[in-house]
């Protein structure tokens, strides 16, 4: 049952992110169905999966899309283009037939993973297995935080001198 | 020693986080910070080049790290490379504004290569991978005009495909093998003899393509001619002379000679690609106008090389390639410095607009000279000698035609280089450029410093080889 809720949760979050109109909730929309997926990770036992999907997918991007969008909002943030409403649900629609056509064929072709792959606990898995790559997410966030304001750094000189 | 492999990964990031308050100090204080950031991994990947033998260790905030002759041989080529970028870059970033972002963006760009270099982990590797990449297409932006952008845009859209192409590659790997430690994942796809697994063979095709467009190899190619020229000149020198190499070539000779090097076929598609890459890259080379564009497409020609070397697969032709990255990384560099100094001047690339800039940018013109001499393997320039070691190896594996082949593309540079020479620096001086001087001091210094390294790796060249190149070599032939 939980199962089922948390596929119908994460359906319609993804839904959400595509046809919100305010780049704020798509963001946040984006951020929960990652960490819906997360969990869904976590249930099935892809344990690393879990970790980076709560961390890179729902942690690091929602940072930087929230970043960008506060800097971007009362600029030139232009009316999205209403083609949006329509299409978008339908294509997400199409999206979904042709997600579950693979997942199915993808579930009989390939092969079983090797056991034990992947176990582990979630302090275990972040902290020790896999902390280089925390390392490489902190500079990530870096790359993010420092290449926003490169790229912006003439429309806040603008303001400036406002 | 082993503390040194800490502080080349540190040193950048922490210099990074100290920008913003180095740039409020002034602007002495940003170029003094960027240019020791970039020096220290440079001298500590110096000191341990005697040090390296069958490989060394260390454990960074719980995270292991190790060394090999092939790591070391491509951090001196990352690192030498930032030194003289960033050098260079703290007189030309001058008209671009944004000075500590810039170098806090090459720092991060740096990190990310050292990083993917000493990880033993697949997926760690792609991870450091996009983080010098997400620095790479800001950088390739960071003029703000509407060029870089639409180029930092193709190049960010084609990496996109190429890193998910290596991700769904590592994922089976993953399924096949249940780690993704270099040694372990080594051990447990051993061959057993019979015919390797066709998830193993896809993952071998989606590295192939995906590593293979980071590195530009013909037919994935596409972004760089762009992405190249639209960049400020020191992400110019970085991208050519050490991302394409580290983000593709380093990865690809990892995989396939460390992780997979059962799937013998693999060395032929290197030998084709290789072959196709060195001509056509030659052959669109010489019908450019834009002086960067010429040197970008020039690139993937000697990508080329270096490919076949790799895919001759004998220890010849593996010391040509590791010899051709070093040597290209450093006169490629050079090439696109000068570049940017012409640009930088006469804020054009057109080279049919230039001409008679010897007598205005005597040391831009000098330096080209060594550039041009070492991409056409003339001796004694480096270029000359790793060349002549795939030539070699080229014909110690049977492949005349592969190595004629390659004889020829080198004359054929060294004729549109010249073209260059003749259009830019030589001939009669465009009424325009009268006024012309010769670029900034400090950038004069950092191409003064890669031309002499061009002169004295290939006077020294058994030197640099038995030291760093040839144990590299070895280690990717399955030795110690």
């Amino acid at each position: 049952m939980l199962l089922w809720v948390l596929l119908g949760l994460l359906v319609l979050l993804a839904v959400g992110a595509c046809v919100f109109r305010d780049l704020l909730y798509v963001a946040i929309s984006l951020a929960l169905a990652s960490a819906v997926l997360a969990g869904l990770l976590f249930h099935y036992g892809a344990n690393i999966a879990g970790v980076f999907e709560l961390s890179v997918c729902a942690g690091l991007i929602t940072v930087l899309f929230v970043s960008t969008v506060s800097m971007t909002k009362d600029s030139d943030q232009g009316k999205e283009t209403r083609m949006g409403r329509g299409f978008i649900p339908l294509f997400l629609l199409v999206f979904i037939g042709l997600d579950i056509f693979i997942v199915r064929w993808l579930a009989g072709a390939l092969p079983e993973i090797v056991p034990g792959a992947g176990s582990g606990s979630f302090q275990d898995i972040f902290w020790t297995l896999r902390s280089a790559d925390i390392l490489g997410q902190v500079v990530l966030i870096l790359a993010g935080v420092f290449g926003i304001s490169a790229l912006f750094r003439l429309k806040a000189k603008e303001k400036k001198h406002e | 020693m082993e503390s040194f492999i800490g502080w080349i990964l540190l040193v950048p990031p922490v210099a990074v986080l100290l920008m913003p308050w180095a740039s409020r100090l002034g602007r002495w204080a940003a170029n003094t910070l960027a240019v020791v950031a970039a020096g220290l991994p440079l001298y500590f990947t110096l000191r341990l080049i005697p040090a390296v033998g069958g490989g060394l260790e260390y454990e960074l905030f719980g995270a292991r790290f190790a060394l090999d002759s092939v790591s070391l041989l491509f951090l001196v080529v990352v690192n030498a490379v930032a030194f003289a970028c960033m050098i260079y870059a703290t007189s030309y970033v001058s008209h671009l504004g944004g000075r500590g972002k810039f170098f806090a963006l090459l720092l991060i760009m740096v990190f990310g290569l050292n990083a993917m270099l000493l990880t033993r982990d697949l997926f760690s590797l792609y991870l450091f991978l996009e983080v010098a990449s997400i620095a790479s297409y800001v950088l390739v932006a960071f003029g703000l005009e509407h060029d870089g952008i639409e180029s930092a845009v193709k190049y960010l859209l084609l990496s996109s495909v190429a890193t998910s192409m290596v991700l769904i590659g590592i994922m089976l790997v993953y399924m096949n093998a249940g780690t993704l430690e270099f040694a372990s994942l080594a051990a447990a796809l051993e061959g057993t003899g019979g015919p390797v697994p066709g998830m193993l063979l896809l993952a071998a095709a989606l590295f192939i393509a995906g590593f293979g467009l980071k590195a530009a190899v013909m037919p994935f190619h596409a972004w760089l001619p762009d992405a190249h020229p639209s960049a400020p000149a020191p992400i110019s020198a970085m991208l050519s002379g050490v991302v394409i190499k580290v983000a593709g070539v380093y990865a690809l000779a990892r995989i396939f000679f460390g992780i997979l090097p059962e799937i013998g076929e693999v060395r032929t598609v290197f030998l084709v690609l290789g072959t196709i890459s060195m001509i056509a890259g030659a052959v669109l080379a010489y019908f450019q106008r834009d002086f960067k564009r010429i040197l970008a497409y020039s690139s993937i020609s000697q990508i080329g090389y270096i490919l076949l070397g790799l895919g001759l697969g004998n220890l010849l032709g593996l010391i040509g390639a590791l010899f051709h990255v070093f040597n290209h990384a450093l006169f490629k560099s050079l090439l696109f410095l000068n570049s940017g100094a012409v640009q930088y001047r006469l804020g054009t690339r057109d080279i049919e607009q230039m001409g008679g800039l010897e007598n205005r940018m005597p040391v831009t013109a000098a330096t080209s000279v060594f550039g041009t001499l070492s991409i056409a393997g003339i001796p004694p320039f480096n270029g000359f000698w790793s060349k002549l070691f795939i030539i070699m190896g080229a014909l110690a594996a049977g492949q005349t035609a592969v190595a004629t082949l390659a004889i020829l593309v080198s004359v054929f540079t060294l004729g549109y280089f010249l073209i260059i020479q003749r259009k830019v620096f030589f001939g009669h001086l465009n009424e325009k450029w009268r006024d012309i001087r010769e670029a900034p001091a400090v950038m004069s210094l950092a191409v003064i410093l890669l031309a002499a390294t061009c002169l004295l790796t290939g006077v020294f060249f058994h030197s640099v080889t038995s030291g760093i190149v040839e144990p590299a070599a070895v280690i990717l032939l399955g030795g110690n």
